[in-house]
């Protein structure tokens, strides 16, 4: 994922993945989908927000694997692999919110609920912006970068402890709106799996993308120095 | 073992040398109690519902801008690399840190919890040793996340902001099981949740101090 394609004239394989999917999921959330019954049109919302919640979650797990083998292998592109899914991370992780709540809003009445998945992705969120917070600065010490990759592997592994915790709390309270409950035809299920797989695609992509910036910032900073040593 | 015990000593000296680490982050924690009051404008019967969750965040809040300052002084001198060139194991570090931590909230908690009860006088804990039990599962957990954040957040321009925004999120388990288990005291209810908390609040403990203590070595390289 990186050398051969930091041109970028030429689509990679995800990129072709992403381009042809995406379009097809688009299709199938807005005119393949029957409407829902209840809810009507704006449940159209839950294929993208199922989508970028299995995304957020699949950079969050990078960053913890990124992270273990920056620190195995000191090799600094495991770090930029890390600090770029990061990133990816928490965009997605944003747009999960985001649509979480347009959607409760017309459904439970509220922008915001404290239920345990809502909190734990809230966490998540913060535990992610932390980490580019540590990671941040283009002038990065080897230390600054070691920091970041523990702290992406503590992070991670503290997410089952609040998730965990997070139903604990709320089972005090009656648990009035269930998320999950929602019995799904089959022609919704399709859509639900296309739009994960098209976003996947599309995530992969976009971090091929910024981890190829990324190689290219690097080699401007050695040609950078380069030239200013002779 | 012998490390440990003089690394934890020479914290001890230095701090008794001023005071100055202790005396903030007391007076500080005891201050939120006051500020609650302002806040909320606490009265009587809320007194006992506001306490737990108050003393926590007030302990939290104090215990990480504590266990920040004591980082960004520990290299003023070349103390860090120094002891990253001791010839002893690395998880030693980290477990001398994380005593001295936790020697240093035990003595706030000494100091502010009676004040807290003090400010909220609500009359007596119902079962004071389910009280401590929480306040000492909770404390635990924070010391051995803040030590590890606060060598990490040390490293970094603006430590003093940064420690609570990487510290809290990673917490969660620990505020919620806290003031969980200290409400169950304070009120003297058991929920059947409660044991529930105590043993997350463990498991919490255990994990978090044993990975901290193993990664350590990728944080103290000179």
């Amino acid at each position: 994922m990186q050398a051969s394609n930091q041109s970028g004239r030429k689509l990679s394989f995800f990129g072709i993945l992403a381009t042809i999917l995406v379009p097809i999921s688009l299709y199938m959330a807005f005119v393949y989908a029957p409407t829902e019954a209840t809810m009507g049109p704006v449940q159209r919302i839950f294929y993208y927000h199922v989508a970028t919640a299995w995304n957020a979650f699949l950079f969050f797990g990078a960053v913890a694997v990124c992270s273990g083998a920056y620190l195995y292998t000191r090799n600094e592109r495991w770090n930029q692999a890390a600090r770029t899914a990061g990133e990816l991370g928490v965009l997605f992780t944003s747009l999960t919110l985001i649509a979480g709540s347009l959607w409760a809003r017309p459904i439970w009445n509220v922008w915001w609920t404290w239920d345990p998945r809502l909190t734990t992705t809230l966490i998540l969120w913060f535990i992610y912006v932390a980490y580019l917070l540590i990671q941040s600065g283009g002038a990065q010490s080897e230390r600054q970068r070691r920091f970041g990759a523990v702290f992406g592997i503590v992070g991670f592994l503290d997410i089952p402890l609040i998730h965990f915790s997070a139903r604990l709390w709320r089972s005090i309270h009656p648990v009035v709106i269930q998320p999950d409950d929602i019995g799904m035809p089959m022609e919704m299920f399709v859509t639900m799996m296309a739009a994960v797989v098209a976003f996947t695609a599309l995530g992969l992509w976009l971090w091929e993308r910024r981890f190829a910036v990324e190689s290219l910032k690097e080699r401007v900073e050695t040609l950078k120095d380069e030239a200013l040593s002779v | 073992m012998r490390a440990v015990r003089a690394l934890v000593r020479k914290d001890v000296l230095l701090e008794r040398r001023s005071w100055e680490t202790l005396a903030a982050t007391g007076a500080f924690a005891f201050l939120l109690a006051v500020m609650f009051h302002f806040g909320f404008d606490i009265q009587g019967g809320e007194a006992r519902r506001f306490f737990p969750g108050a003393l926590w965040i007030a302990l939290l809040f104090a215990g990480t801008l504590g266990l920040a300052k004591g980082a960004s002084g520990d290299d003023a001198e070349g103390n860090g690399r120094g002891l990253a060139m001791a010839p002893i194991d690395r998880s030693a570090l980290f477990v001398g840190k994380f005593v001295y931590h936790l020697m240093l909230m035990a003595v706030v908690e000494l100091v502010v919890v009676p004040l807290f009860l003090a400010a909220f006088s609500f009359g007596a804990v119902a079962w004071p040793g389910l009280f401590i039990l929480g306040l000492a599962l909770g404390t635990w957990g924070f010391v051995a996340i803040g030590t590890l954040m606060a060598t990490v957040a040390g490293e970094l321009k603006g430590a003093g902001l940064i420690m609570p925004i990487i510290v809290f999120p990673l917490l969660v388990p620990v505020a919620l099981g806290g003031v969980a288990v200290v409400e169950a005291a304070v009120l003297g209810e058991m929920d059947p949740r409660t044991m529930t908390w105590i043993r997350l609040l463990v498991v919490y403990d255990v994990l978090f101090t044993a990975i901290p203590a193993m990664l350590y070595e990728y944080i103290v390289e000179a």
